[in-house]
């Protein structure tokens, strides 16, 4: 299915091209495998599906992921035409921007990192953006749109670009049935899109087919990849530091047995959380609690997957941490007293009674080692998330010119 | 880690007479997690015949207060001590310990009224309706004892129109503080809570009207 079909390609081309104002997407004849991709079995447990956020209303089809496919590559849906979902999500990336802060429209620039959209699917409560404020992925799909300082456009003005273009109506019609462009629909493809975006080819799910249990050392793992591992699930020594796995692989922690880990393919932390980036309870970006304004919520933001978390940088809602080996050390020796910490990260000794990893160096270096073992190459240049459009020469030179504008 | 707390939680519980006080959960706690799986199975069935289990669950009050050297254990001597550790959680002072004394903390607003900050040494409590008010007031820049739309970051606007009583553009620090104290569910208008809730509970439901747009995502 992943197989780039030079000559179908260009006949789909063709039928896309003719009166249109912009280059078509090139697009395989028969759409790429969105709806049902060959997910293995620690994928297909009852938990993993339990945690899915697919609405009834909205399952990812082929044709709908696809036409989410063009859209988010799709530069028109910004008010001068300069940026697109991928401009701030490169699927290099795991479709987060590398920049600390990206660059929307006009040269603007946001004061948070961009979000890896990897496994969104299975984030349980499906809700988005770093502060939630979004109850669905599309709800959230619309959102960059019309921000000021993303893609700065007017719904409606959107949906006309999308109008004029040729390519749309039959890609809009194969996904809905009819020609129709609209906003319900156009936030329908989007999420549809996302929620296709399932990262699951790393060494680590090498490992664990190859393997018991979770517990047990990867036959394909380094030493220090499995020292890594050990001290992500807790289980290195009687103090359990490290224990990453209680937060980060949700429902991991609950097993009857030492082998008998229930959840071992999502990476997320369940709910939006506090992780003592700051002592102070109000600062200048408080996540959820600047929206719903309750005290305890101040400093909760989401936390993207830690798959493909190698890729991701730079770390947090702000993109403080450059490095996987800084976040790391924040957690051993950095984690902060807010208020509002999470539960989790209580109970040590010492200073607010924050507990701390406590890690030596070559610990640390274990750690970061098995992280990246969470990458997913595939996921990474999988074609049936790249880019369709032809490549615009140039296209970058004019940003600049036109960032350099108020 | 987390499973030998749990033990040892159970145990002391019966030691002091408590076995018959629900652990609280905390409110928001996600759907999934209505059953544990079935404790002391021989042989686990398979992983499809259970329901899901609850997700981690933070320190319950009850063994912040225990765990005297917060190693996650309870030693002999804790246990010995535990009926004076216990009333380290009668905030009331009345003698006894009520559930809402056992329940997490909630934010301010809550009907189990202020819990007061974590002081050193203290488990995180929640932040308190004053505690709320001193961390805004940091960014009263010209020192009069009321906030503006220009002394807060964009962002953080949005609790000058919610908390602004009078209507007078300026929030004080008894418009402040009412509004910490109000219970964020009885706030007009706004979309429901995200599943699950703050980490450690607090009332459900958040105040409405949309976020500031310019904010990124």
């Amino acid at each position: 299915m992943n197989t780039f079909t030079v000559t179908a390609f260009l006949g789909f081309v063709a039928l896309f091209q003719g009166g249109g104002h912009a280059p078509a997407p090139v697009l395989p004849a028969t759409p790429y495998n969105y709806a049902a991709p060959d997910l293995p079995a620690h994928f297909l447990t009852r938990l993993v599906r339990g945690l899915d956020n697919t609405p009834a209303d909205n399952p990812i089809t082929d044709h709908g992921a696809t036409l989410g496919r063009v859209l988010f590559y799709d530069k028109k849906l910004s008010v001068d035409g300069t940026i697109a979902c991928a401009s701030c999500h490169k699927q290099e990336n795991a479709f987060t921007d590398p920049n600390r802060f990206s660059t929307g429209v006009l040269g603007r620039k946001g004061d948070r990192n961009s979000m890896a959209l990897v496994n969104l699917r299975y984030y349980r409560n499906g809700r988005a953006f770093w502060d939630e404020r979004a109850k669905t992925l599309e709800e959230q799909a619309l959102g960059p749109i019309e921000n000021p300082v993303e893609m700065g456009h007017e719904l409606g003005k959107a949906l006309e670009a999308l109008k004029a273009q040729d390519h749309y109506g039959p890609l809009f019609a194969r996904a809905f049935g009819d020609p129709e462009i609209n906003a319900d629909r156009l936030a329908k493809a989007l999420a549809q899109f996302v929620r296709s975006l399932v990262s699951y080819q790393s060494r680590y799910d090498e490992g664990i087919a190859q393997s018991r249990s979770i517990f047990e050392d990867f036959p394909n793992f380094t030493a220090e990849e499995n020292r890594g591992k050990t001290i992500f699930l807790g289980e290195h020594d009687r103090a359990s530091r490290g224990n990453c796995a209680t937060c980060h692989l949700r429902d991991f922690a609950f097993f009857e047995r030492r082998d008998q880990a229930k959840q071992t393919a999502i990476f997320f932390i369940d709910q939006a959380r506090n992780n003592g980036l700051e002592a102070k309870l109000v600062s200048d970006d408080n996540g959820i609690g600047d929206h719903s304004l309750n005290a305890g919520d101040y400093g909760r933001f989401k936390s993207s997957s830690l798959r493909n978390v190698e890729v991701t940088g730079p770390y947090m809602h702000d993109g403080r941490f450059q490095t996987l080996e800084e976040v790391v050390t924040f957690y051993n020796e950095s984690v902060q007293p807010h208020p509002n910490l999470d539960p989790q990260l209580f109970g040590g000794p010492g200073r607010g009674r924050v507990r701390l990893m406590g890690l030596d160096e070559a610990d640390k270096k274990a750690l970061v080692a098995f992280l990246k073992t969470l990458t997913d190459r595939k996921f990474l240049t999988d074609p049936k998330f790249s880019d369709p459009f032809p490549s615009e020469r140039g296209a970058s030179t004019d940003v600049r010119r036109i960032g350099a504008a108020p | 880690m987390h499973r030998p707390k749990a033990y040892w939680l159970i145990a002391v519980m019966a030691v002091v007479g408590l076995a018959g006080l629900a652990l609280a959960q905390g409110p928001g706690r996600g759907p999934a997690q209505k059953k544990a799986a079935p404790p002391g199975r021989e042989r686990p069935a398979p992983e499809d015949d259970l329901p899901p289990p609850p997700p981690p669950r933070g320190p319950h009050p009850l063994m912040v207060a225990l765990d005297l050297d917060a190693d996650g254990e309870l030693s002999a001597e804790e246990i010995k001590k535990a009926a004076t550790s216990l009333m380290t959680l009668d905030t009331n002072k009345d003698g006894k310990l009520d559930q809402d004394e056992l329940r997490p903390p909630r934010p301010p607003g809550g009907n189990g009224g202020p819990g007061g900050p974590g002081g050193p040494g203290g488990p995180p409590r929640g932040p308190t309706p004053a505690e709320f008010v001193q961390s805004f007031f940091a960014y009263d820049t010209n020192g009069d004892g009321k906030l503006t739309k220009e002394e807060l970051p964009e962002r953080m606007r949005r609790i000058l129109e919610q908390a602004d009583a009078n209507k007078d553009g300026k929030v004080d620090r008894a418009e402040l503080e009412k509004f910490a104290r109000e219970d964020p569910a009885r706030r007009p208008g706004g979309p429901p809570p995200p599943e699950g809730g703050p980490p450690r509970g607090g009332p459900p439901g958040r105040p409405g009207g949309p976020p500031p747009e310019d904010r990124p995502s």
